[in-house]
């Protein structure tokens, strides 16, 4: 461990010189290094054998996944997960691990036997908070381990359980999608003449009507967004209808949350997803629904600027008949609904994803798939230049067997997770580039 | 040539049967299983059929004579309900009739297969009970007592046979999964791949077919409790019969190079004592089609069987009745040669003169005793009725199952042509029902070609009032609809529907040209027979041209899918578990060998196999569809009516896509079958008599 701790160091520094350094910039930037640092610091078996031998079969399962990097608000940490696969027992578990963002040694602090996923830090940085299901039979909720000490408790008590979340700018809320309840699928298989009740009939009235690892879609469960109050424990539908919703944003003063949803006469007709802003406190569950976005393809990871006053997301330009092959764009509309999209990214030619403003307002930085390898660049938005903040040898990590990106490091999520339709943008989709 | 009988319209005063056909040769045609228990209550005025009342119904089956000619064994088998799981048990009765049958097993576990030994000291059967979870042959002393285990086989038996002197039983065992044979520390903890090599690779119920597991025989001395091996290689064994001596054991195997690529069966024989695993084997048979159900004639130098001669036209093939010299040399006669019609379950008479068989013939089930000697074939059963299974007691005394439109299954007793009921348990049911009329009708198809079809009216129905009218189409398509106790139709008919149910051609039970005319051909002349079953319900009077609706399962869900391409004129159809688009079920469902002999390789004659795809015309269908399939259907997957569904669904077409969680061709889950019956009621209910939301209760 002591080599591999000191190997990693060094990998850091060299790592750290490639690009801006910490603090030093006109902005703070906490990202790229630490989360570089933990990548390779991760790998220390590659590094701690005597005498180096060919690759096995096994060995797949000694190398350990890192992913959902998350900057403490403070700048100073970087929690991130760690998966593991236990060839014998034939599981694999994700723990979370946290790392100073300056280097060093990182330690878990999550010990449980399940496993974990989608941490977050709360806006006051006062808990860092994760989705799991502990206890016999029970829901996943989201827990939270205080910053000062202590085991994580739970946070949540939602009775069908907590979906992918996020905090509301005061730390004193919760939005979450959750899928309806499946009320037909028993609790066993589907035993014949078992004892366990036998499971309903797939009633299928839909066009689009079926999914890999979902199997059959029927017509009545969708997933909606809720509100939790953390205080009175109050769990409140702020969408409804017969669409799903996903990757909600909350706007920077809480009032409002920006969505995602394909809300066309049939959404497995057509790609059509938009960007949707509904008032966060509504009690009607999202009677009233402002639609910002009229791009006939999918719009996609909205975000919001930090006066409120814009929302950056992702969108196409491409006449439906290419949609399936067309460059993912980058784009600004104001978030009243008032004005046309701004296509930022236009001359850049390559698709681009999880968009983020800089805290002052002027840039936004997003991910770049380019030519094998994944970047992070950014725009101002006045000049509409693009500048890359990493690339060449700081290149984001590559998953060798799936080619995916690891640790939803910033790129984009696999094109068949359409935003809105399947509610599978997972805990934890943006990553934290900035403190906030 | 047996030749069909032209037939007027006459009513039924009797039902249809249970196909016992091979199902591997056939789609099978899962009629919902029929039981019955229940309390008999007080006698009230008799009610319409109910959905519920599927699970009522017990069925009867395996009919064995004692040797003393005392006893008749038989099983009675309850379905399993939502509510209470069913189960098979053996019960005898007199042959005499007289006295209450008795249950001879107890309830809680299923018994079959019942079999006396020869000295008629036991009766035994096989079952699966208590610690060893194998199924295994158990006895019952005549005197007195219970069941007891016979045999401890570590992976149980598939089957077995009593030798003569009763000393013996033959075992016929399939070698165990090599998972099964780890210990428990060495089962790996995952399903591991499906590792496969073979031709023929899967098959519904049984999924991949992997590794090298044959099923072969063995020889079970009842003093020692020793057990011999007498069959063995890279092949199974199956039907194995005992020579009356009891020195050779005649079976059937295909022991063909490549035995996933034909149906070349044939029937061999070994010595029962053999201790080299059957190295030396005596091949009876060499017909390049099946050859099945081996039987020894008394004397031991011949032995009777059914064969099928003509291969390349799979199971449009008549099969016939075969006998063979034993010893080997070649001495083969058919005895059915005229009779064009399928046999099956041969049985010599006690002199050899005769050899007994199921004969299937136009809507029927008959028992047919054809002379050796010159191949003269009587009926000893026969009629608008349906017979199942037979046993010959002493002096030739015949016990079979027999059916009718309006009776599920009983025991009888056949003497001079005469049918004397022994058993009655369905009868108090019956009595709580109320059935309607059941015609029997022929009616000329538009190329003339005379079609036969069971009609069954509404109880109650009243001259001159037009019903509204189902259209059921019957699987296989080799198969028929028969004089037998048809619930489904009943069920319909209870709520008001004339339903029709017909023979188009491909039925079996019409000779070899009548179902070969399917041949290549699927969804051609079938379908103006059974439109042509439908113009004749409306020049009855009985059925309303406007109020029409459809539906199958399996071949008969094919048959619906090319129906509502080439018209419009029915308002409602239901297709199950139907084949859609034929390209796309190569390698996915287990027909392989027998789409490659009726259409050719998909790369090389592609035409064919499109020809006969409704998919292809999947634009011209307007009538409001319900598609239904099991999750894990691999005789006729779920894809092709997921494909059925995705185009009508993508035109805007009324329809809707029901698919049972984990079932296969066949729905075994009770609750399911009840579904699947409220589902066809509820969707003909809507489009066909056009009763949109809420659903009225009428005529029920």
């Amino acid at each position: 461990m002591r080599t591999s701790a000191k190997v990693s160091r060094r990998l850091a520094t060299l790592t750290r010189s490639a690009i801006p350094s910490p603090r030093a910039g006109r902005f703070i930037f906490g990202g790229g290094p630490a989360v570089l640092t933990a990548l390779l610091l991760l790998t220390p078996t590659l590094f701690a054998q005597d005498v180096p031998r060919p690759l096995t079969i096994e060995d797949q399962f000694a190398i350990k996944r890192v992913g959902s990097p998350q900057i403490s608000p403070d700048g100073e940490w970087v929690a991130f997960t760690v998966s593991t696969t236990d060839l014998k027992k034939e599981r694999t578990r994700t723990q979370i691990w946290m790392v100073d963002a300056d280097g060093g040694d990182p330690f878990p602090v999550t010990m449980s036997s399940e496993s974990i996923s989608g941490p977050k830090w709360s806006p006051d940085g006062k808990c860092l908070s994760f989705l799991t299901s502990r206890g016999e039979n029970a829901k996943t909720q989201v827990w939270v381990l205080d910053r000062r000490g202590g085991e994580a408790q739970q946070l949540t008590e939602i009775e069908n359980g907590a979906g992918s979340y996020e905090w509301s700018p005061d730390a004193s809320k919760l939005v979450m999608a959750i899928r309806d309840r499946d009320t037909t699928s028993a609790a066993g298989d589907t035993a014949r003449g078992g004892r366990s009740r036998t499971r309903d009939p797939w009633v299928i009235d839909r066009l689009q009507f079926k999914r890999d690892g979902r199997g059959y879609l029927t017509d009545t469960l969708r997933t909606h967004l809720y509100v939790y109050d953390i205080a009175s424990k109050k769990l409140t539908q702020i969408t409804s209808g017969r669409w799903d919703e996903g990757s909600p944003a909350w706007s920077p003063d809480g009032t409002r949350i920006a969505f995602v949803s394909n809300r066309t006469e049939d959404p497995d007709a057509n790609s059509n997803s938009d960007i949707w802003v509904v008032a966060a406190d509504n009690t009607d569950k999202g009677a009233t629904l402002l639609r910002i976005t009229a791009y006939e393809g999918g719009d996609g990871s909205p975000t919001w600027s930090p006066d409120g006053e814009q929302i950056a997301y992702t969108t196409g330009t491409h006449t439906m008949e290419f949609n399936n092959h067309a460059v993912r764009h980058l784009a600004v509309t104001p978030s009243d609904g008032s004005g046309e999209r701004r296509i930022l990214t236009e001359a850049l030619d390559r698709s681009v994803g999880s968009p983020e403003f800089t805290p002052d307002g002027e840039n936004i930085v997003f991910s770049i798939q380019e030519s094998g390898e994944g970047h992070v660049g950014q725009v101002n938005l006045a000049s509409v230049e693009i500048t890359r903040i990493l690339d060449g040898t700081g290149r984001s990590q590559r998953d060798p067997t799936t080619g995916a990106l690891t640790g939803r490091s910033p790129l984009l999520s696999p094109p068949t997770t359409r935003p809105g339709s399947s509610s599978s943008s997972g805990p934890a989709a943006s990553p934290s580039v900035f403190p906030r | 040539m047996y030749t069909f009988r032209p037939r007027r319209l006459r009513e039924a005063t009797s039902s249809v049967q249970a196909l016992l056909l091979p199902s591997v040769l056939l789609f099978l045609i899962l009629a919902p299983p029929l039981t019955g228990q229940g309390q008999d209550g007080p006698t009230t005025s008799p009610r319409p059929l109910e959905v519920n009342d599927m699970f009522q119904i017990k069925r009867v089956g395996s009919p064995v004579v004692s040797p003393d000619g005392e006893w008749v064994a038989y099983t009675v088998s309850t379905p399993s309900s939502p509510s209470k799981r069913g189960g098979t048990q053996i019960w005898m009765v007199s042959t005499s009739g007289e006295g209450d049958p008795i249950p001879m097993t107890a309830e809680g576990y299923s018994a079959s297969n019942p079999k006396w030994s020869p000295d008629g000291k036991y009766l035994s059967f096989m079952a699966t009970r208590g610690d060893s979870a194998k199924a295994q042959v158990w006895a019952l002393d005549r005197r007195m007592g219970e069941g007891q285990e016979l045999t401890k086989q570590k992976w149980g038996i598939n089957g077995f046979e009593w030798s003569p002197d009763g000393s013996k039983i033959l075992l016929t065992i399939r070698d165990p999964d090599p998972i099964d044979t780890l210990p428990a520390h060495k089962k790996p903890k995952s399903t591991p791949p499906w590792e496969i090599d073979r031709l023929q690779f899967k098959r519904d119920r049984v999924g991949y077919i992997t590794g090298n597991r044959h099923t072969h025989l063995y020889v079970f001395d009842v003093a020692t409790k020793n057990t011999t091996q007498i069959t063995s290689g890279d092949y199974d064994a199956g039907s194995p019969a005992w020579s009356p001596d009891g020195t050779r054991v005649a079976f059937v195997a295909n022991r063909t190079e490549n035995a996933d690529g034909n149906a070349n069966s044939d029937i061999w024989v070994v010595s029962a004592d053999n201790t080299d695993k059957g190295a030396s084997l005596i091949q009876v048979t060499n017909n390049q089609g099946s050859d099945s159900s081996p039987a020894w004639s008394p004397d031991g130098e011949w032995i009777a069987h059914v064969t099928s001669r003509e291969p390349e036209i799979i199971w449009y093939d008549v099969s016939e009745l075969a006998v063979a010299k034993a010893d080997g040399s070649g001495d083969l006669r058919i005895l059915t040669e005229e009779l064009d019609r399928n046999v099956s379950s041969p049985k010599y008479s006690e002199d050899g003169r005769h050899i007994f068989v199921r004969l299937e013939d136009s809507a029927e089930n008959h028992l047919g005793r054809v002379r050796v000697r010159d191949g003269r074939i009587d009926r000893p059963i026969s009629g608008k009725l349906s017979m199942g299974g037979f046993d010959l007691g002493p002096n030739n005394q015949v016990y079979a199952s027999v059916a009718r439109t309006d009776l599920p299954g009983e025991i009888f007793a056949a003497d001079d042509g005469e049918l004397a009921q022994l058993t009655k348990v369905n009868e108090a049911f019956l009595k709580r029902v109320r059935l309607g009329r059941v015609f029997d009708a022929t009616f000329p198809s538009a190329d003339g070609t005379e079609v036969e079809g069971i009609l069954y009216l509404p109880p109650g129905h009243q001259e001159g009032m037009k019903y509204p009218t189902i259209l059921r189409i019957h699987g296989g398509p080799v198969s028929q609809y028969s004089h037998s106790f048809n619930f489904e139709a009943h069920l319909f008919a209870a709520n008001g529907y004339v339903v029709v149910t017909t023979n188009p051609r491909g039925s079996s039970g019409y000779g070899q040209e009548f179902s070969r005319a399917l041949w290549a051909d699927w969804g051609g002349p079938d379908f103006q027979d059974v439109m042509a079953g439908v113009d004749y319900a409306i020049e009855q009077g009985w059925a309303d041209p406007d109020k029409l609706g459809v539906g199958g399962w399996s071949y008969g869900g094919i048959l619906t899918d090319h129906v509502i391409t080439k018209t419009d004129r029915f308002k409602a159809a239901i297709t199950g578990a139907s084949e859609f688009l034929y390209v796309s079920n190569y390698g996915h469902d287990h027909y392989q060998l027998q789409w490659e002999k009726e259409l050719g390789l998909p790369w090389e004659n592609r035409e064919a196999w499109e020809r006969i795809s409704p998919f292809n015309d999947v634009d011209k269908i307007n009538t409001p569809t319900l598609v239904m399939g099991g999750e894990k259907d691999w005789n006729v997957p779920i894809n092709n009516g997921e494909q059925l569904y995705q185009a009508l669904k993508r035109m805007g077409k009324e329809t809707q896509l029901v698919v049972y969680p984990g079932q296969g061709h066949g729905l075994a889950v009770p609750a399911y079958q009840v579904d699947r019956l409220e589902r066809y009621l509820a969707w003909y209910d809507k489009y066909v008599k056009d009763l949109r939301e809420p659903v009225a209760e009428e005529g029920r």
